[in-house]
């Protein structure tokens, strides 16, 4: 077990790596002027924001010099589109944000998708079964956005109960935060249902019933436990996928997070806010997945002895 | 087949796919020449069922929301289509050689797989779009480029799963006795792989080539949505949906301009997965 979380640890840098390589590649691909030179920019302007971002040095100083160097003694890189931000000033404001937002979702997505997969498996067959496949079918095919618009004009125009724009109360957390969680919710429901009645088929669980347990204790005592298992596993995905729905949920409920930077930040040609923010996404998504691969093992004592 | 007609709701998803795509395509050749006629006197007007141009209203610049999301249809379907193809080539043969040929080169393969999977792959999808739109625009013109590029992007984001499936099944076949009868003959792998296995991977393939076209019309939407997809005047359902947003507002709640293209989005997304749904049933054996 420390072995495997060791050798996950030593990739963890290489895959940074591999990151920031595919993306200096992809920045520089892109054309057009970086440095944003008008006609009325001086030459001691153009200068200065050349020298300031690196750009009088050739491409490989750059990235692999120059930038790991300013990291290192300042902590920190200047944004090239808010020439008075740095990134690290501009992450540590909205990076927060995001992260409330995403932990909101992953947990609504977590007890709300295992609750109604719960009840689809135990009234198998009935009306609860069918409506709540319904609804998991259609959480998981509608785009996010769209399920965005529905519920700002559900609660902005028709039924103004709870604020759907902007952030600081709780409040303003609970339907952006609901949103992004819907489509993970859905597939979450139906992955609990469908491994719910695999494991309520086994034999362990006649003998339970053979025995006098109640139908409560059947599922949440004997049951569940080993129906969890391949919604540990989604939860991966899931936080990819979270992150990237938060794009599309900041924009509509106009929250100040990561996500909206980032995509003002692809669209600008700002190449040192793309870099950090790509860099932290990845560091968090390795780790997050890292950690579920750990509490996936530390559960099923199966998984232990094959890694072994 | 008989099964897959067999369940309701994979038959009502295939008419009304059917009859989406029949729209969609059979008007193609109007829409595509008229979907940015605009006329400025009849912006903002709701729906009239006088006029046909006007059964789904107008958007702010007076074009008609009828026509544009017919021609939405015909890009997102297309762009869906093309990008599931590709996603289920790269996926199923790169599982199909990884199941097959076994050991390291199946341990690094799938190494690869995970690692991607576990990237936030959409922000390098979205830095790849933006770097090679404008210089494909140079050759081949910006719609066509952002198309292009589009499709391309889609279809290197899907794969991973397809990979993994096709690489299950192919692990599972390689066991069988007919695969050993044909090593013993001697036939070269490359054979064995495409006269012997591939045939038994049809139904895995189709079921998530199924699944994929909505997921790749779900990512295409997502990347119009945020600026980064098929930009104005063209029209997707994506990015008629994202300028639908700013109608959204109480003092003029122009309904229709949500209303249609997220309609159209969302009955032909859950069309498609109702019959994908409806084909892995059918094929599946454990199922009655």
């Amino acid at each position: 077990m420390i072995r495997f979380v060791l050798r996950r640890l030593i990739q963890l840098p290489l895959i940074l790596l591999l990151v920031y390589a595919a993306t200096v590649a992809l920045l520089m691909a892109k054309p057009g002027d970086p440095i944003q030179v008008t006609d009325k920019t001086t030459d001691q302007a153009i200068q200065a924001r050349l020298q300031r971002y690196g750009f009088d040095t050739p491409w490989y100083q750059r990235y692999f010099w120059t930038y790991p160097r300013q990291l290192l003694e300042n902590g920190d890189l200047p944004s090239m589109a808010y020439s008075d931000w740095t990134v690290g000033e501009i992450i540590s404001q909205s990076f927060p944000v995001s992260l409330q937002l995403g932990l909101f979702a992953l947990v609504v997505a977590l007890l709300g998708g295992t609750t109604i997969g719960v009840l689809a498996a135990a009234f198998r067959g009935r009306a609860v079964d069918h409506l709540c496949l319904a609804l998991a079918l259609i959480g998981v095919s509608l785009p996010a956005f769209i399920i965005a618009e529905v519920v700002l004009i559900l609660f902005g125009v028709v039924w103004p109960i709870l604020p759907v724009g902007g952030w600081g109360s709780p409040q303003a957390l609970i339907l952006p935060g609901t949103t992004l969680a819907l489509p993970f919710m859905a597939y979450i429901a139906r992955l609990t249902r469908a491994s719910m009645l695999e494991v309520l088929g086994a034999d362990y669980i006649r003998t339970a019933r053979a025995k006098g347990a109640t139908p409560f204790a059947v599922i949440f005592e004997h049951a569940f436990q080993n129906a969890f298992l391949p919604v540990l596993g989604f939860l991966g995905p899931a936080a990819a996928g979270v992150l990237t729905g938060s794009f599309v949920v900041e924009k509509v409920f106009a929250i100040p997070g990561l996500g909206t930077h980032f995509v003002q930040a692809v669209l600008n040609g700002d190449q040192t806010l793309c870099l950090g923010v790509v860099l932290l996404y990845s560091f968090l998504l390795v780790v997050f997945n890292l950690l579920v691969d750990v509490a996936y093992a530390a559960v099923d004592p199966r998984i232990r002895v094959v890694e072994s | 087949m008989r099964r897959f007609l067999r369940n309701p709701g994979a038959r009502v998803g295939l008419i009304l796919l059917g009859l989406v795509f029949a729209a969609c395509l059979l008007t193609w050749p109007y829409t595509a020449r008229h979907y940015d006629d605009q006329q400025l006197s009849r912006h903002h007007t709701a729906p009239d069922l006088a006029r046909v141009a006007d059964w789904f209203g107008t958007d702010e610049l007076g074009r008609s929301l009828l026509v544009r999301t017919l021609y939405g249809g015909c890009t997102s379907i297309l762009l869906g289509i093309l990008a599931a193809a590709i996603s289920v080539v790269i996926g199923a043969s790169w599982g199909a050689i990884s199941g097959f040929v076994g050991g390291k080169t199946d341990a690094v393969m799938m190494r690869i797989v995970d690692v991607l999977n576990s990237l936030p792959y959409i922000l390098l999808v979205m830095l790849f779009t933006l770097a090679f739109r404008d210089r494909l625009a140079v050759i081949i013109g910006a719609e066509w480029a952002a198309f292009v590029v589009l499709v391309l992007a889609i279809g290197s984001v899907s794969w991973l799963s397809m990979a993994r499936v096709i690489r299950g099944q192919v692990l599972s076949i390689r066991e069988l006795p007919f695969v050993e009868a044909a090593r013993a003959m001697g036939l070269p792998a490359h054979r064995i792989l495409l006269r012997h296995i591939a045939p038994q991977l049809v139904g895995p393939i189709a079921v998530y080539a199924t699944l994929a076209v909505p997921n790749a019309i779900l990512q295409e939407s997502f990347l119009s949505f945020l600026g980064i997809g098929i930009q104005d005047p063209q029209a997707t359902w994506g990015s008629l949906a994202a300028d639908s947003i700013a109608a959204i507002n109480t003092v003029q709640f122009d309904w229709w301009l949500v209303v249609f293209p997220c309609g159209a989005l969302a009955v032909t997304l859950l069309c498609l997965n109702f019959v994908g749904d409806g084909l892995r049933d059918a094929f599946d054996p454990k199922s009655n």
